[in-house]
């Protein structure tokens, strides 16, 4: 069921279009993030799903009911800002019962001293105080609901802004980049909080960052937008799995994934370094695949193994020298220049696989070619392998092709061939 | 590296203060070659004569129509102007002009365009006395009152007031002059606070459902603008203590001393009257007051209004 | 809120547009008048330039020259009688001699000052600020008394030092100057003092560049209040006229003036509005700037 909509939603500024013909479904009770760079978009975003900004062109349905002319308040949205934005010279109390205030009291009830002489503001205070403290409770500020802003730290701001979107018990909550402002730690015990809110909640959130991890770890599903589009929207395993688009691919994952260029041979067939590749194209355009034309593959960095030792079956084996290693502890990265490509590829090992690797050291990798992804020359997937795992779903019209796992290994003597002429 | 600043701290700023306290206990002037010591007569003539009690009532009326007049007026041009789309700048401009003129050369000015006769002002305000259509709107004959009772009626008749010679209307023509050339200043401080004020704020008070401009301005705008306040408020006070050019160019402290404020006092009694001693009484009486006031709205006010 | 209202911007502009008239009144009176002829003036005739008919200057006939050569057009009449019937050139000159000594002598002392108060350590720091903190309790009109009497004793009464000097101590200078420096980063002035400057060669060499928007608003502020200041000049110039300042100038003629004299005095004040008004009219941003500036102390 569709909880929010955006129907071709387009945002300019004067000439320039920073939104283009966007559209949108979130579920009803889902964690959605909008994640991008910055400058994509994806605040403004935010800001016209809120009623703060006004879209140029388009159509906004809250629970199937267009909102584009109603005010913030009167869209039953609530929104955690990036400053947290809170009322400085009030309490957490008093920042947490504005909206309350805002919505049960009229003008004279709010004033100081005459609302004492009208009689139903007293039941209303009541009411208020106690939603306040329910609610504080739950976010562990009860001990804090004297203090102001100014005397809290990161974190409790952060609570405190929280708790005011969640006393109105809004519709949808928006997130706007909301932990951007703490340190690292602070960060991830924060995401996981979040996440366990949305849990407790059951409510639509609306979740805007930069960081692809937060993206990934707290996500029902992940809208990835680029330059004002949407690229691919999908569960963070899709995402991540199968993506669409090569901004995609190398914008989520750390470390970013390694991009190899090569040729379209034939219509199954791309060459990498005077090896040949056995790939399934798909293709909704003859001209997407011309022979000749370049393309670029994708390879993330776990899907890179060593071949000197023990390691599965590869299909295309070559060598490299090895120019960094950086050692995070569990796990190493190392940084591998392969002889054919002046980039070098990321590998990402255990702990046992790297010991001994050390730097200017001549090793010997390799990767199956089902983990690649094709990129054409415009960045759109034209391959179409991928992974089949459990719920995972190939949504776009790009890839219509049925043939999957169609591939054709390589013949020892190829591969022998393919090593001497690299 | 300090030293030329301490000296001349010392010298200009904090010897004057005690020289002054030592002469108000004296009748000296200047010229002559001894001290005769009065003990506290001059402070007992400051605070029973009764041109004394006018000094302090002309004093503080001024002070209290000012402040409050000049923040006011700044604050609302500056909201004014802040919201507008275009033109900001050259209101503001304009509005800032007065406080870059010398305020003795536009107070005659003033005086000249507020002459009973010749000036501009009365002139205008006659226009409307032969005009039957206006007359009734201004005089209020439309809904029913006898326009010779009512003020325009009467000035009508009788000419219009002397803004500087009638007792009744001078201190406030003095006030309007300093609140006329003071505001713009009040202003530039306003805007500048103003766009300091964070966006979000906004953003979050029009989530929490504020409607109207009005409630917008006492959650987030008048709050934030606390500090602000604090010195536009604190300046404008000082600076209206040390009222003088108007008074001395224009009203000499009257029409009987309705005007007669303490910076004029001083400069009648100690250089005009060359009563040193006197002069100098009151020169201590306006600092303490000057000193008292900056120092009440720093404990008091300042605190409360720093958030973080 | 992003609900443009046409109505409400109308009204908003309607209101500033009355109160901009209101302000303007008296600079429109002033220039209007100093261009008219007495009987204009008299009638508040001649709409804003004046007829510029040509009239006859009746002092001079009462000097016994030929009505032939005594008429002129008001404009002329009024500007020439200002700067003849008092030596206004002379005040301007002084205004600007004046004014401009009192910058520099401030700049002077303040700026090595705010720096040790800023970037210093030294035993008594802490006293010598709460110094500058309690001086600026006190404004200078209020103890001009005393330092008039301190200043008749040593007979400098009716000099140009008379007009300096007290001023040349500001509190506020010191003050914003010091706020302003301790934005400098400590490490530009180690690095100074590594390459062998000795401090009073880093406060004129490092400190004041980086200090010139806070020295224009201080330059502003200074100039204006000096050029404008007319109690303490009228308090200390007593008998030497060649020493009046514009204000001064400005009040002297209005003491004397009789019908035929509104002209020429509108002139006058004319003459000395219109350097601080043309300056502040083609440099807007550094003013507003300025004050903005010392308003976020």
């Amino acid at each position: 069921m569709t909880h929010i909509k955006l129907q071709k939603i387009n945002k300019q500024f004067g000439n320039t279009a920073i939104i283009q013909a966007l559209d949108l479904s979130v579920v009803n009770g889902e964690f959605l993030t909008l994640v991008g760079p910055s400058g994509c978009g994806k605040s403004t975003l935010l800001r016209i799903i809120a009623g703060l900004e006004q879209q140029t062109s388009g159509h906004l349905f809250v629970e199937d009911v267009p909102v584009d002319d109603k005010k913030p308040s009167e869209r039953d949205l609530a929104m955690v800002f990036q400053s947290y934005a809170l009322y400085p010279h009030l309490t957490v109390f008093e920042n947490i019962a504005t909206p309350l205030r805002m919505r049960l009291l009229n003008v004279w009830q709010r004033l100081p001293v005459i609302r004492r002489c009208i009689p139903v503001t007293r039941q209303i205070d009541k009411k208020i105080h106690a939603q306040v403290t329910d609610v504080a409770e739950t976010l562990g500020l009860t001990s804090l609901l004297d203090r102001k802003p100014g005397q809290l730290s990161g974190g409790q701001r952060q609570r405190v802004a929280v708790g005011r979107a969640i006393v109105r018990q809004p519709k949808a909550f928006l997130f706007d980049e909301p932990l951007s402002n703490l340190d690292a730690k602070l960060r991830v015990h924060m995401r996981a909080e979040i996440t366990r809110l949305h849990q407790q909640l059951k409510t639509t959130f609306i979740y805007v960052t930069h960081d692809q991890a937060e993206a990934m770890t707290m996500s029902d599903r992940i809208a990835v937008m680029m330059e004002g589009q949407i690229v691919q929207v999908g569960t963070p395993e899709e995402v991540y799995r199968n993506p669409l688009d090569i901004r995609v691919a190398r914008f989520i994952g750390s470390p970013e994934i390694n991009i190899l260029s090569g040729n379209i041979i034939d219509s199954d067939v791309i060459h990498l370094w005077g090896i040949s590749i056995n790939v399934p194209l798909c293709y909704s355009r003859q001209d997407a695949i011309e022979k000749g034309s370049a393309v670029a593959l994708g390879l993330r960095a776990e899907n890179i193994f060593l071949t000197s030792k023990n390691s599965p079956h590869c299909d295309v084996h070559m060598q490299g020298k090895v120019i960094l290693v950086e050692n995070l502890g569990a796990e190493v990265f190392v940084h591998v220049s392969l002889q054919r490509d002046n980039n070098a590829v990321i590998m990402r090992l255990s702990h046992k696989e790297a010991a001994g690797i050390g730097v200017d050291q001549m090793i010997e990798v390799g990767f199956l070619v089902e983990a690649l992804f094709i990129f054409d020359s415009l960045g759109k997937r034209i391959d179409s392998i991928t992974t089949q795992k459990k719920g995972a779903s190939i949504p776009s019209a790009e890839i219509n092709s049925p043939s999957i796992n169609n591939i054709e290994r390589l013949g020892a003597a190829e591969i022998a061939s393919g090593i001497s002429n690299v | 590296m300090v030293s030329p600043a301490i000296v001349l701290m010392v010298i200009i700023l904090l010897i004057p203060v005690v020289v002054a306290l030592v002469f108000s206990f004296s009748s000296y002037s200047l010229g002559s070659n001894h001290i005769e010591w009065v003990g506290w007569d001059n402070y007992q003539r400051l605070f029973s004569r009764s041109t004394y009690q006018k000094m302090f009532s002309a004093t503080l009326a001024y002070v209290a129509i000012v402040v409050p007049f000049s923040v006011a007026l700044g604050l609302g041009a500056a909201l004014l102007i802040h919201s507008l789309r275009f033109a900001q700048d050259f209101y503001k401009t304009i509005y800032f002009l007065p406080v870059m003129a010398s305020l003795l050369a536009m107070a005659i000015v003033w005086e000249f365009a507020l002459h009973p006769t010749i000036g501009i002002i009365n002139d205008t305000l006659a226009y409307a006395c032969d005009k039957p259509w206006l007359y009734n709107i201004f005089t209020g004959s439309w809904y029913g009152t006898d326009p010779v009772t009512s003020w325009y009626g009467n000035s009508c008749e009788r000419g219009f007031p002397l803004w500087l010679g009638d007792k009744s209307y001078a201190l406030w023509t003095v006030a309007f002059i300093s609140i006329w050339q003071a505001f713009g200043f009040n202003m530039v401080l306003y805007l500048a606070g103003l766009s300091s004020v964070p966006r979000e704020l906004y953003h979050a008070s029009e989530m929490d459902g504020v409607s109207s401009a009005w409630s917008q301005f006492w959650l987030v705008t008048w709050p934030m603008l606390g500090p602000t306040t604090v010195f536009v408020v604190t300046i404008t006070m000082i600076r209206s203590f040390q009222v003088f050019d108007t008074v001395e160019a224009l009203t000499q402290g009257g029409p009987v001393k309705s005007t007669y404020v303490m910076m004029y006092a001083i400069y009648e009694k100690a250089i005009q009257q060359n009563l040193v001693g006197m002069g100098s009484a009151i020169t201590i009486v306006f600092l303490i007051f000057v000193m008292l006031l900056t120092l009440l709205q720093h404990l008091l006010v300042e605190r409360k209004v720093h958030y973080s | 809120m992003n609900h443009y209202s046409p109505i409400k911007e109308i009204a908003k502009h309607a209101i500033l547009l009355v109160g901009a008239l209101i302000v303007i009144l008296p600079f429109y009176v002033m220039l209007s008048y100093s261009l008219k002829s007495p009987k204009e003036i008299e009638t508040n005739s001649g709409g804003f330039w004046g007829a510029q008919a040509p009239m006859v200057d009746e002092y001079c006939v009462k000097l016994g020259k030929p009505a032939g050569q005594c008429t002129t057009t008001p404009i002329v009449f009024n500007y020439q009688s200002a700067f003849k019937k008092a030596p206004l050139l002379r005040y301007l000159m002084n205004g600007v001699i004046v004014t401009f000594s009192i910058f520099i002598i401030q700049v002077i002392v303040s700026m090595p000052a705010a720096y040790a108060l800023s970037k210093l350590r030294w035993w008594g720091r802490e006293t010598v600020f709460n110094m500058v903190l309690f001086s600026l309790l006190i404004p200078v009109h209020a103890i001009a008394l005393p330092l008039y009497v301190m200043l008749s004793k040593i007979g400098l009464v009716n000099t140009y030092a008379a007009l300096i000097v007290p001023w040349t101590i500001s509190v506020f200078g010191i003050f914003l100057m010091r706020q302003f420096f301790k934005t400098v980063p400590d490490d530009l002035i180690d690095a100074a003092r590594m390459d062998g400057m000795s401090e009073y060669t880093i406060v004129w060499r490092v400190m004041l560049p980086t200090a010139i928007p806070a020295l224009i608003a201080f330059a502003i502020f200074s100039v204006v209040a000096h050029w404008n200041d007319y109690f303490w000049p009228k308090i200390v110039i007593t008998g030497n006229q060649n020493l009046f300042t514009p204000p001064l100038g400005l009040r002297e003629f209005r003491g004397g003036a009789d019908g035929s004299d509104w002209g020429p005095m509108m002139a006058t004040a004319t003459v000395i509005v219109i350097p601080l008004i043309v300056a502040f009219l083609l440099a807007q941003k550094k003013f507003v700037g300025g004050i903005t500036l010392t308003g976020m102390k």
